[in-house]
């Protein structure tokens, strides 16, 4: 039953905050930067902005889930050629760090002019989850309690048999909560990207409407963002929940 | 691999002092200076007051730490050589079982992790052994501690290791089933002789079992005593009614108490 009164819950906490909107939109306590939400879903769903926020929703969502599935893989890989080449370690967390440390707006333009506009949205969404995934699945093998430690030490001499038999499905659990906190970054990171000059995709509309003052579009713009991250996470959520057990979790 | 066919291994443990360098600066010595020589086969039991480098000297004799000083040699070879031909069966007094895997896929375990085909057989006969043929798929979350203990030891004999290492394995057993596990303990080690070192908090334990009960003193630890026991095998459960098994428990419980307590006992 608790997934039950837990949706109910989410479900009235939603209803509560759209209604607030939609009288603070009516009233226009906030000015026209925040137009009831009636006007919003009412705009989106013309014929032709529905049209185009699908269009440019669409080429987002490729950009963020290629940018998710590359940039996991990237930190994922990092994580654990540290653990096969112990010497590597300290270098490879170290770089992961720093590049993790370089603002995306900075690199944006320097993308533009290196793998080029159409490819940029979905770099810097790789840019954005892979050092999240790295540092979980990191955080994952470095939670092995000591005696598995010991327990490897004593019957496997081979690092990467101890990696897939020990230390992978020992990290798994904090791998998928990576992958969750992941996909925002992914679709924050496409957003991003699509800014400096991308041909298509949520974030050209959105600076585009910025300029042009359409803050009807705007908001629908920054709506459907936000529902695919949150389908992104509900769609790990359940894959943890299905995942796990049939792995012993 | 003909696993049947290796025979016993012995150990020489050379001088071996064991110092641990702390953050601080500062280092403790959790192990004085051990000599102790096992012959191949040989059940040894360890005791001694709690801190005084049991774990520590097994952890040395299975490769987990460096010895600072001293030379410790089975069969002729380092304990890492040892482990390289997976000769060597740990259950340590944690026990270390994966929570993702069923009982029985923990007892295969040390096949998978050495790159070994896995003998069902062998992992089903030792689940047998240790009583725990109906709970092997369960998971360890789904067991007892004394059942994660048995699976544990069952594991450390799946790949049948010439030297078998047990820390206080039966430490979370209760004392029937300790009992019961001391005797199945002993007759899996009569079936095949092993080197088997054994620590243990309990001396009755140690003296059912071992060839030699050794004694060590406080930290750091040496071998205050050496205590062979020849009481006749197979020792039975009632063998610890004896007069001759009660004159040894007093004895080392007595060596124990004044190694222990120098003060009190005098
Ligand atoms: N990795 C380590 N670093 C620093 N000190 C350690 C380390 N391992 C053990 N020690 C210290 O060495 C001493 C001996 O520890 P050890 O675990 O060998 O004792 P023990 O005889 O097994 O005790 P118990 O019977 O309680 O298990 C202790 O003082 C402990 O604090
Ligand atoms: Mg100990």
């Amino acid at each position: 039953m608790r997934p039950v009164a837990n949706s109910s819950k989410w479900i009235l906490g939603l209803g509560v905050l759209f209604l607030g909107w939609e009288i603070a939109g009516q009233q226009e306590w906030l000015g026209k930067g925040l137009p009831p939400i009636s006007a919003i879903v009412t705009y989106a769903l013309e014929p032709r902005s529905y049209e185009l926020l699908m269009r440019s929703a669409a080429v987002t969502a490729t950009n963020a889930i290629w940018g998710f599935i590359i940039g996991s893989m990237i930190g994922w890989s990092i994580a654990c050629s540290g653990q096969i080449w112990p010497a590597l370690k300290k270098g490879l967390d170290t770089l992961s760090t720093f590049v993790n440390a370089i603002p995306l707006i900075a690199l944006g333009p320097l993308l533009i002019v290196t793998v080029g506009e159409q490819l940029t949205p979905m770099t810097t969404a790789s840019l954005a989850v892979f050092f999240t995934v790295f540092v979980a699945v990191l955080g994952g093998f470095e939670r092995l309690p000591s005696v598995h430690h010991d327990v490897i030490h004593t019957y496997g001499v081979n690092r990467w048999r101890a990696l897939i038999l020990v230390l992978f499905p020992n990290a798994l659990p904090s791998f998928i909560d990576g992958l969750k906190l992941g996909t925002s970054a992914a679709v924050l990171g496409a957003i991003l990207g699509e800014w400096f000059g991308a041909p298509a995709g949520l974030g050209v509309l959105i600076v585009s409407s910025m300029q042009n003052f359409q803050i009807t579009l705007l908001w629908s713009a920054a709506f459907l963002g936000t529902a695919m991250s949150a389908a992104g996470f509900f769609i790990l959520v359940i894959v943890q929940q299905k995942l796990l057990p049939r792995f012993g979790w | 691999m003909a696993a049947d066919e290796k025979g016993t291994s012995s150990i020489v443990i050379e001088e071996v002092r064991k110092r641990f360098e702390l953050t601080n600066g500062q280092s403790i010595e959790a192990v004085g200076h051990v000599d102790l020589e096992i012959a191949g086969g040989e059940f040894i039991a360890l005791i001694g007051p709690s801190g005084c480098g049991k774990s520590t000297l097994l952890r040395m004799l299975a490769g987990l730490e460096q010895p600072s000083h001293g030379r410790i040699s089975i069969a002729g070879e380092t304990p890492e050589e040892c482990i390289k031909h997976h000769d060597l069966g740990i259950a340590m007094q944690e026990h270390g079982l994966m929570p993702w895997l069923t009982a029985k896929k923990n007892v295969a375990l040390p096949f998978r992790l050495a790159g070994l085909p896995v003998d069902e057989d062998r992992v089903d006969e030792l689940l047998n052994l240790v009583g725990l043929q109906d709970f092997a798929e369960a998971l360890p979350k789904q067991l007892s501690g004394g059942m994660k203990q048995r699976i544990s030891i069952a594991r450390s004999l799946v790949l049948r290791p010439r030297v078998l290492i047990l820390d206080e394995p039966f430490g979370a057993l209760d004392a029937v089933t300790r009992r019961l596990m001391n005797n199945e303990l002993q007759r899996i080690w009569s079936q095949k002789p092993t080197t088997t070192i054994l620590v243990t908090h309990s001396v009755e334990e140690a003296i059912f079992l071992a060839d030699r009960v050794c004694l060590m003193s406080p930290r750091p630890g040496r071998l205050a005593l050496i205590e062979p026991i020849e009481l006749e095998r197979p020792r039975k459960l009632e063998t610890m009614q004896e007069q001759s098994f009660l004159n040894l428990l007093a004895k080392l419980t007595a060596a124990l108490d004044e190694v222990c307590m120098p003060e009190v006992a005098t």
